[in-house]
């Protein structure tokens, strides 16, 4: 096993936004994280990568315990992450951009330069690595956060709505690119709100719902479970009712 | 074409840099000179600040607390044990340095606002201990160095050899500052200015990172204090120590372009022989230099707070970003062309 | 004992005064969010313009107070609407440079028209006493103490009951929401300045018959300002009332037993013991 998420709790207060979650991964495949706003599916994420501290459990990575480990070590050990809000450094080009990234796993410039413009091209944004971030559009922004994610060669990369936002054919476009980063052999867990993208992509996929889990299994099967259908697309519904 | 230029920019500067050392030959007047090793001297601190707060953009602003601990360091070790200031300007950086990482260690973890305040705190203190402490700095009235030319002494009858010196180091400091835009250090502690969160989701450790550059730009910056102290030949800690010259470093950087190598260089060549000009001119009116100094920082940050090299990259950046956006959207007439 | 009560009612009341100029620069900070290095300097033009009367027309600095502080607000409102203005878009390090070059002109614009001397109101209250028992009690500090406690009252007055004072408030708490409630926030931010700056001047008109003017006389006044607003948890007025009281108090009891020469070492000891232990100030909010 790759990740293994062992009873994960995290508190505010005395609200548990992801309430005693456990799951495991394989090395290579892709698993989507859906649920409705709230359910914690971004908390989790921080969760693993060492963002927010756990109020209990455990996270193990490749054989690792990495509870309670800094968000930075736990990139250098290979779980990289992008974000739902797009987080570039707005007054460093999409090249150095990315080799912020890429010094995670070499110090040596030329070494650097080359890793990350080989994740600006897997992303199909080598054209504009001489841009300054801060004049990239939405969707090379979007590009610009996983090739960030992507220098540090990680083994798992968690992705954050990557797609959220973007037209049908860039939708398209980083369906190709989740594919083709995992065609190289990088673990994703993914967390999406288009369900037709994410049904297609995961091998994988978890439900959850106020912090719990409460399905997994196939795309097909998730797709059929009534609980799933009555807690998370009765939710949406109402939610755009309102 | 555009990278082309952006590389020129820095052999540009770099010609800058080096042409200036003809400028303490060429002129052969002590008052001129005076003014020129000045201007390197304070290009050299400038540069030694904009090293960590240029870069990170967190400004520190009790730079002078580190600048006189190498002045006292280098005067008072061979005036009283007649160690050679070479030596103490080496014990001057071990002193620093220690200190910035005691003072970094603590506050470098603070959020803006707070961080700046504490190290104006800590010159503060700095300025009170060296005021005290008169057994050992001779208290308010100051250190005078003999004059005892030779190089073993680190002062000398000419102005020739400060002048070597003293570029010597502004070369030094600047040189580091190129090599750390192109390191892992610099990438991450541009990143960490930028966005923490996002820097260390990456893997850049950012309390280490920021330690590091500090340590590093208090220990450049006593080198410089060093080097004042054993040309100017008198020191008194309620103006080495001040916070008007904790500003100074910050207003060459800002007018030359902060985070840039050469832009403090710049900024000091601009400025320190307009101000020291001035002064000479109008030496009836204490306070006026000051002031003009003043009005000079008020006037660059309401009219151009990004300076002279951070402007014209600005520009070059948008002007590349419009001609690509341009070129895309005529682009679907090349590629229909079958490009 | 009786020594003891002596130095700590004097240092109560000279942290009136303090606690005065403080609130001042929390009003800035809180509300209009700027870090105000020039804060002591206008304590410093309060103290010259009240010496100018004095010298020039022989007005005792309490009875030029009302044109002094009209002075004081006008300087106010032209800082505010020719620098700072300009400004509260910018990055807190573009603004704390600003005040800071503010700062350097007003200093030695002041060494230029007065020269480095101390200039001295020597009036009635400054050398005379008020005795209740066994303290004696300099006149000028009471008088400053119950001045800066009538304003007090006042500017409590102000910020709880008028519409401004509720704006301000407001403002305070969420500058982006106060505006969607229809709060005029230029016009608050303005207000809040100049009453700072009202406030910071009139702690300088009340200290003129005690201390010398001289043109950096506010840097040492503006660090304590800073020390008194975080430790009262930046934004809060009562926190900085507390804090200027206390620092009265130390600073008295560290004259009285130390010796002044490390007092001032021991004001940023504990502004950065503060800083680093508890930087939301001992009555801040956590966060």
């Amino acid at each position: 096993m790759l990740l293994t998420v062992d009873n994960v709790t995290k508190k505010f207060g005395g609200l548990a936004a992801v309430d005693d979650v456990s799951f495991t991964l394989e090395e290579g495949k892709i698993l989507g994280l859906i649920g409705p706003n709230g359910a914690g599916k971004t908390t989790l994420f921080n969760c693993i990568n060492g963002t927010l501290p756990l109020t209990s459990g455990k996270v193990v990575f490749d054989g690792q315990d990495i509870t309670g480990k800094k968000s930075f070590m736990v990139a250098r050990m290979g779980i990289s992450r992008s974000y739902q809000i797009v987080q570039p450094f707005g007054n460093m080009t999409a090249l150095q951009n990315a080799m912020v990234g890429s010094f995670c796993k070499t110090n040596d410039y030329k070494e650097a330069r080359e890793i990350a413009s080989q994740a600006l091209e897997t992303v199909k944004l080598d054209h504009k690595k001489d841009i300054v971030a801060k004049y990239l559009n939405l969707g090379e922004r979007k590009k610009l956060e996983v090739a960030k994610a992507l220098s540090t060669r990680p083994k798992l990369l968690l992705l954050d709505e990557v797609m959220a936002g973007l037209t049908t054919t860039e939708v398209y476009e980083m369906l190709e690119i989740i594919r083709s980063m995992n065609a190289s052999g990088i673990t994703i867990i993914i967390i999406e709100h288009i369900m037709e993208a994410i049904m297609n992509i995961s091998d994988e996929i978890i439900v959850l719902s106020f912090g719990k889990k409460i399905a997994e299994g196939t795309p097909k099967a998730i797709s059929e479970d009534p609980h799933v259908i009555e807690a998370y697309f009765g939710v949406e519904e109402e939610e755009e009712h309102a | 074409m555009l990278k082309n230029l952006l590389k020129k920019e820095n052999s540009v500067l770099w010609i800058i840099a080096f042409a200036s050392l003809i400028l303490p030959f060429a002129i052969d007047n002590r008052y001129y000179q005076d003014i020129i090793i000045l201007t390197f001297l304070w290009a050299g601190l400038s540069s030694s600040w904009n090293l960590y707060s240029g870069y990170c953009g967190r400004l520190s602003i009790g730079h002078a607390a580190f600048m006189g601990m190498g002045a006292y360091s280098a005067s008072l070790l061979s005036i009283n044990f007649g160690i050679t200031p070479w030596v103490g300007m080496v014990v001057g950086c071990i002193i620093s340095g220690t200190a910035a990482l005691i003072i970094g260690g603590t506050t470098l973890r603070l959020k803006g606002t707070f961080f700046v305040l504490s190290t104006i705190a800590f010159a503060e203190i700095m300025k009170t201990v060296a005021i005290t402490a008169k057994n050992v700095t001779n208290g308010s009235l100051g250190v005078q160095v003999p004059y005892d030319p030779g190089f073993a002494n680190l002062v000398f009858a000419g102005k020739i050899p400060y002048a070597l010196i003293i570029w010597g180091y502004m070369i030094l400091v600047i040189f580091i500052c190129t090599r750390l835009e192109k390191s892992k250090l610099g990438y991450g502690l541009i990143a960490v200015g930028e966005n923490q969160q996002a820097a260390e989701n990456l893997g850049v450790n950012s309390t280490k990172t920021m330690l590091i550059a500090y340590v590093l730009s208090a220990m450049l910056t006593s080198i410089g204090g060093a080097l004042f102290v054993q040309y100017v030949r008198f020191i008194e800690p309620s103006t080495i120590m001040s916070l008007a010259y904790s500003v100074n470093f910050i207003l060459y950087a800002i007018a030359g372009g902060m985070g840039t190598a050469f832009g403090p260089m710049l900024g000091a060549f601009i400025l320190v022989p307009a101000t020291n000009l001035l002064r000479g001119a109008i030496t009836g009116v204490s306070g006026l230099h000051q002031m003009i100094l003043g009005l000079i920082l008020i006037g660059i940050l309401l009219y151009r707070p990004d300076g002279i090299l951070l402007s014209i990259r600005g520009a070059m950046n948008k002007r590349r970003a419009r001609a690509m956006k341009k070129e895309e959207e005529g682009g679907g007439d090349d590629a229909a062309d079958g490009r | 004992m009786e020594q003891l009560i002596q130095v700590l009612i004097s240092g109560l009341l000279s942290g009136g005064i303090y606690a005065l100029a403080s609130v001042g620069l929390t009003l800035i900070f809180g509300i209009v969010g700027l870090v105000n290095f020039a804060h002591g300097d206008y304590l410093m033009l309060a103290m010259y313009i009240a010496y100018w009367f004095f010298s020039l027309l022989g007005l005792v600095p309490y009875e030029s107070m009302l044109l002094n502080l009209v002075i004081m607000a006008v300087l106010g409102y032209l800082t505010y609407k020719l620098l700072m203005e300009r400004v509260l878009e910018s990055s807190h390090s573009i603004q704390m440079l600003l005040t800071l070059g503010l700062s350097m002109v007003l200093q030695n614009l002041a060494l230029m028209l007065w020269r480095a001397d101390y200039r001295n109101i020597r009036v009635e209250v400054t050398n005379s006493t008020i005795d209740i028992g066994f303290l004696h009690l300099g006149t000028a500090k009471v008088i400053g103490f119950a001045v800066a406690i009538v304003a007090s009252i006042i500017l409590y007055y102000f910020l709880q009951k008028t519409y401004t004072g509720a704006s301000m408030r407001a403002v305070a708490q969420n500058g982006k929401a106060a505006q969607l409630m229809g709060i005029n926030l230029s016009r608050t931010y303005c207000m809040a300045f100049v009453i700072g700056t009202v406030l910071v001047g009139l702690a300088g008109l009340l200290l003129s018959p005690i201390y010398p003017a001289y043109p950096t006389i506010g840097n040492s006044f503006c660090t304590l300002c800073f020390i008194v607003v975080v430790i009262g948890g930046l934004s809060s007025v009562p926190g900085a009332i507390f804090g200027g009281l206390l620092i009265g108090v130390v600073e008295s009891l560290a004259g009285y037993y130390i010796g002044s020469a490390f007092q001032q070492a021991a004001y940023f000891l504990l502004f950065i013991l503060v800083l680093v232990f508890k930087p939301t100030g001992l009555f801040g909010h956590k966060g």
